[in-house]
């Protein structure tokens, strides 16, 4: 994928943007708060419809204005255009319009700009909470398929669903809807996890690869998925069948507690990505270097995942990552973006480093920020 | 904002609190009915109270109708074999305008839904089930919802153990459409509900 050129109006600081990129590493660099990274999230909503960092849509729009628009236009590896166009106002439903035609939902867009993000707040990816994992995996795979993210969006509505059937349970409750509910439940379930599980494995060797070019250490890497905390065999959790065997027989377990507790105590909502290294997790023993090791290794993996799931190499966002990675970490991530030929978006606020770092790469463009302007440099 | 009338302000809370009338709409219709002649309003007035009056809900399908039971119901054209169960009456107009369907309906008038507080006792399941004696099939045309697929798998359980056959509406790829432009999630269900030539 080359994202060719983005319009950006009214996005946080900026009023009106417009620039066009080089098909190999985009450099965008300026102070703090300059706008730097509202370009990265101009593109993410392009892509997901949503920024990656969690501030809600109203508080994109730039002060004193009452929508934002971006339009970005891109071509695939077969040279076709694709063009994205999202408004939102305060007032209006979000507005999405691609090639694909006007009026487009969320779903009819994920996945058509594929890209992957490297950004500090990924530190929690390794350091946070299970949800933060779960998120991670659940954004990769919304983009591979479509069955997958709907899959996502339907387990909610059936938890909510089931959560207020089981706090309500006191007051007498009905069995046979509680009985339907789990079946979907357990259906549902069985779809996600056997997915989640398989990406895993196929994530795994490509981790661990990566992870010895990044790391100058010689640490051995893995990643285990958890079923509600428990590590459980891969040959059970790739197998529908035995999966839901024992999906079913976790909720015949678990439902004095459920009804005493008044809410779903399993499934894949509860479920977690453990990542090891030596012999402990990540989490407890990794130090802040190996932190950085595993997340770019897991950035490139995924890269790599996705690029040989749709044939399409994904565009790379690095969001202000240099000013925390060493000089010979640095190297390796540019010599990873140019081993992968993918078109990099890099923000950063100092220059001359990277400036020395690249200097042997081509097709490098330069952008300066300033107060949500930006200019080309030539 | 003051109205200089308090009839005026009246109307327009009562229109207002239609779905999808706003405060905005509900001032232009008081507006504009202030200008039509009496007749016309009496009229309008008029239609709504009959609404209320001469319209009740069959006692045996539950849709809205003047006369009970309703004319689907007591109809000699129809098959009086089959039933399809719809969630609102609006439903039965969907089905009723394609023509081809003949048999009989049953309005639920809403679907299981533990987080609105509805369960299976508070829609009209019970007064389906005693209709059932010589019926061969029930349809089940819920939406295809979470709500609506908990509600069939519902009615599918206690209905079967009468040995009455259960079918549902097919879902999947809309007429005219191009397989190629439809997206993967209605394929796949597509694909799931195929059916054999027969």
């Amino acid at each position: 994928m080359q994202i060719k050129s983005i319009n950006i109006n009214n996005l946080r600081n900026h009023s009106s943007s417009s620039v066009e990129f080089s098909p190999k590493l985009n450099i965008i660099y300026g102070e703090n708060g300059s706008g730097k990274t509202t370009i990265l999230e101009a593109i993410s909503i392009c892509g997901f419809t949503k920024s990656f960092l969690p501030t809600s849509e109203q508080n994109m729009i730039k002060f004193g204005e009452e929508n934002f628009s971006i339009f970005l236009t891109s071509k695939n590896y077969l040279q076709n255009d694709y063009f994205v166009n999202i408004i939102y106002s305060a007032k209006n439903r979000k507005q999405i319009k691609s090639t694909f035609g006007d009026n487009l939902t969320p779903k009819d867009i994920i996945g058509e700009l594929p890209q992957v993000i490297l950004s500090p707040d990924f530190k929690i990816i390794t350091f946070g909470s299970p949800q933060d994992r779960r998120s991670f995996i659940d954004r990769i795979l919304s983009q591979l398929s479509k069955v997958y993210y709907e899959n996502l969006q339907k387990i909610k509505k059936i938890l909510k669903q089931r959560n207020e059937l089981l706090s309500n349970s006191y007051d007498g409750y009905d069995e046979t809807t509680l009985e339907i509910l789990t079946d979907f439940l357990v259906k549902t379930s069985v779809e996600i996890i056997t997915k989640r599980a398989e990406f895993i494995k196929e994530l795994v060797p490509i981790y661990k690869q990566y992870y010895e070019f990044v790391s100058s250490n010689k640490e051995n890497v893995e990643i285990n998925y958890l079923v509600s905390n428990k590590n459980i065999d891969f040959s059970i959790i790739s197998d529908k069948i035995k999966l839901e065997q024992f999906i079913r027989a976790e909720f015949a377990r678990l439902k004095t507690a459920e009804l005493r507790r008044g809410t779903t105590l399993f499934g894949p909502q509860k479920d977690d990505i453990e990542f090891i290294i030596n012999s402990g997790t990540a989490k407890e023993i990794a130090s802040q270097g190996q932190h950085k090791s595993i997340l770019i290794s897991l950035k490139f993996a995924e890269l790599e995942i996705l690029k040989n799931e749709k044939a399409e190499t994904p565009i790379m966002l690095l969001d202000d990552i240099f000013s925390e990675l060493d000089e010979i970490r640095s190297q390796k991530v540019f010599e990873l973006i140019d081993k992968l030929d993918t078109q990099a978006f890099i923000t950063t606020t100092e220059t001359n480093y990277l400036k020395n770092v690249i200097s042997q790469y081509k097709l490098v463009s330069y952008f300066k920020v300033s107060d949500g302007a930006i200019f080309t440099e030539m | 904002m003051i109205y200089t009338s308090e009839s005026i302000q009246k109307a327009i809370n009562s229109l207002s609190s239609l779905p999808t009338i706003g405060k905005k709409t509900a001032q232009r219709l008081v507006f504009f009915l202030l200008k039509q002649d009496k007749e016309y309003v009496s009229n309008f007035a008029n239609s709504l109270v009959e609404l209320k009056d001469k319209v009740n809900f069959c006692s045996k399908c539950f849709n809205f109708t003047e006369v009970d039971p309703c004319p689907i119901c007591t109809s000699t054209k129809r098959d009086l074999s089959i039933i399809c169960v719809v969630e609102e009456p609006n439903d039965v107009f969907a089905i009723e305008k394609t023509g081809d369907y003949r048999g009989l309906y049953h309005v639920l008038h809403g679907s299981i839904n533990p987080l609105d507080g509805i369960s299976a006792k508070d829609i009209k399941i019970t007064e389906l089930i005693s209709r059932l004696t010589n019926i061969q099939e029930v349809i089940l045309a819920l939406n295809p919802s979470v709500e609506g697929e908990v509600t069939t798998q519902y009615l599918a359980k206690i209905i079967k153990p009468l040995s009455i056959k259960v079918t549902r509406i097919a879902r999947g790829l809309p007429i005219g459409s191009n397989l190629e432009y439809v997206d993967e999630a209605t394929i796949s269900r597509a694909i799931d509900g195929r059916i054999e030539i027969l």
